[in-house]
């Protein structure tokens, strides 16, 4: 079965596609996946063949790693110039799915379940397990496995957090409780459009400055309590506004991990497994208040996560900080407060590059407001936030996602073994560090060149002519561009 | 360009300088944004470098292509060459016909 539904459009006045061949329309798709997917391997095998040119910069590399960032510059010039070229009219603002399969009734509440059960045993860790971040359950639990891990199963699966989310299923469970009593009530107030994205944004820069930045962040108490607090807030704002108002737009996980499953090839809607169009479904993303903080929060959280650990930060940090330590602050709180101006500057300095891009095709056209384009575009930078993520935080999740294996056998550390599981240890031989920067550059290329492709279908389906579209993505092409070489500098620069 | 944008520009450059200049970075990261600056600096001079090539590309591809190996054939219906109306009659009164049609016309 095939249905066709019409987007919330945004706030252009789109031209529609597919009035070309659909023969031709694949052929141009398939020409632009190839050609990039030829540059990918092309990438990847030219350290090999330049081997001999001399080492330096990473040092598994056999050619220096800046070499990276040109590549893959070149990648996304051919596939800009590919997309210009054969992909001539707009075909991913029409939303286009496939159902699959039906999802049986019991799955939703088996899935519930098993979140809470998680949710129970984190908490449970949490105060009754040892105080060591290695030994205890919580820490790699709630900064690799879901921090990292339900993102990157989200773009592979759908929006699977939806159906795992513990506050959700509780307050689910709740409802259809109250029901069986004969206790219907609906929501008393209705979500208000101003706050729109905004809570999101909030949790996810609170729990960047939690993982990244609090002194005491891998503390199990703290992550149990600070847990515990935020179900308590979840439930407080379903009862308020309704649960599925509230879980879309105020909880910053839900609303984070369904940005991102917006990749996936999979949906699941009323009961139906669907197959969509690849990022047709972020072509189709409202643009509420706070969408673009929300885009713009995630690259830059990650980017300050790279940057903190590298060169520049390293050597700028100390230097705010013992500003801070003259004003008669301790250590650990001038620390945390150079830290935390280190972060806003990340997220002012990739909202920069963004907006002077906006500016930029601004200029093109003078029909467009500066604030349209810049909510009209914003989906374009989903892709790249999702590879700024899987490039920063793959090897911890290859390498320290393992102890997930023992840690499940012996949750509070204290020498129990319920799954026979509790004398594995991590494998760092799983794959080495060449393997990695590999995986590194190809998401972060592969992240761009879609964000490039969105930017691109957008484009024919808001400006009049050629001439403008092309000039418009001139300039997303080099805010593309920017981020790559940026995203890879900081790369190179943690693995030095 | 406008001038909060080149504001902008003047506030990003002068940062990134600083910083670079500040921790001794600079070479290192310069190699690594080389490819950007490439692109930035003429698209802020009002410059889009490979522009008119890649609309004459697109120009070309839109144009309706023909075939490889396809012959053309000539889409006009072919004209009857038989007498009719008064030049049948005339024909066939005559004691010498009349001169052929022309084969084209």
């Amino acid at each position: 079965m095939s249905s066709q539904e019409r987007p919330p459009g945004g706030e252009f006045p789109t031209r529609r596609g597919g009035r070309e061949h659909p023969r031709r329309r694949r052929h141009g798709v398939r020409a632009v996946c190839s050609l990039s997917a030829g540059l990918l391997a092309l990438e990847a095998i030219w350290p090999e063949l330049a081997g001999a040119h001399g080492i330096s910069g990473l040092a598994s590399l056999p050619v220096p790693a800046w070499l990276f960032a040109w590549a893959a510059a070149i990648v996304l010039v051919v596939s800009f110039v590919a997309l210009s070229t054969l992909w001539s009219s707009p075909r991913l603002q029409q939303r286009e799915v496939r159902a699959l399969a039906r999802v049986p009734a019991a799955l939703t509440p088996l899935c519930g379940l098993i979140g809470i059960a998680l949710f129970a045993l984190v908490i449970y860790a949490g105060y009754e397990g040892v105080p060591y971040y290695t030994a205890n359950f919580d820490p790699t639990f709630i900064y690799v496995i879901f921090w990292v891990g339900v993102p990157v199963a989200s773009v592979l699966t759908g929006d699977m957090f939806s159906a795992f989310s513990p506050w959700r299923a509780t307050a689910r469970a709740l409802r259809w409780v109250s029901r069986r009593l004969g206790v219907t009530r609906t929501a008393p107030l209705g979500y208000p459009a101003w706050l729109g994205r905004w809570p999101v944004v909030g949790g996810l820069l609170a729990f960047g400055w939690l993982e990244l930045i609090y002194h005491d962040h891998d503390n199990p108490v703290t992550l149990a309590s600070l847990a515990l607090a935020y179900f308590t807030l979840m439930l407080i704002g379903m009862a308020l506004f309704g649960i599925e108002a509230w879980t879309e737009r105020g909880d910053a996980f839900g609303g984070y991990f369904n940005l991102f499953s917006r990749l996936a090839l999979f949906e699941v809607r009323d009961g139906v497994l669907y197959l969509r169009r690849p990022l047709s479904a972020l072509a189709d993303l409202e643009i509420e208040p706070g969408t673009v903080a929300l885009v713009l929060t995630i690259i830059g959280v990650t980017t300050f996560d790279g940057a903190s650990n590298g060169v520049v930060w390293n050597t700028i940090g100390p230097h705010i900080q013992s500003v801070f330590s003259g004003l008669g602050l301790g250590p650990t709180p001038a620390d945390e407060l150079s830290d935390t101006i280190g972060l806003l500057i990340a997220l002012a300095v990739v909202g920069a590059f963004f907006a002077l891009g906006v500016r930029g095709m601004q200029s093109v056209s003078r029909r467009f407001p500066y604030g349209q384009l810049l909510r009209g575009f914003a989906h374009t930078l989903v892709p790249i936030g999702f590879a700024y993520v899987l490039a920063h935080y793959f090897s911890l999740l290859v390498w320290q996602g393992q102890a997930i294996g023992y840690l499940a056998s012996n949750p509070l550390g204290r020498n129990a073994n319920l799954f026979g599981t509790a004398h594995w240890h991590i494998n760092y031989n799983f794959i080495d560090s060449t393997a990695i920067w590999y995986v590194q550059v190809a998401a972060l290329v592969l992240g761009h060149v879609s964000g490039l492709t969105l930017a691109h279908d957008r484009a024919l389906s808001v400006y009049r002519s050629k001439l403008e579209a092309v000039r418009s993505q001139y300039w997303m092409l080099a805010v593309m561009v920017t981020f790559t070489c940026l995203g890879l500098w900081l790369l190179s620069d943690v693995n030095t | 360009m406008s001038r909060r944008a080149r504001v902008l520009v003047v506030l990003l450059g002068t940062s990134i300088v600083l910083a670079l200049a500040a921790t001794g970075a600079g070479a290192t990261m310069l190699l690594y944004l080389l490819p950007a600056l490439a692109l930035a600096v003429p698209l802020l001079l009002r410059r889009y470098p490979g522009e008119r090539r890649l609309l004459a590309l697109i120009a070309g591809r839109s144009k309706p292509r023909r075939r490889p190996g396809a012959r053309t054939t000539s889409t006009a219906r072919p004209r009857a060459l038989v007498p009719r109306g008064g030049l049948l009659i005339a024909c066939s009164l005559a004691v010498r016909p009349p001169p052929r049609l022309p084969i084209t016309s």
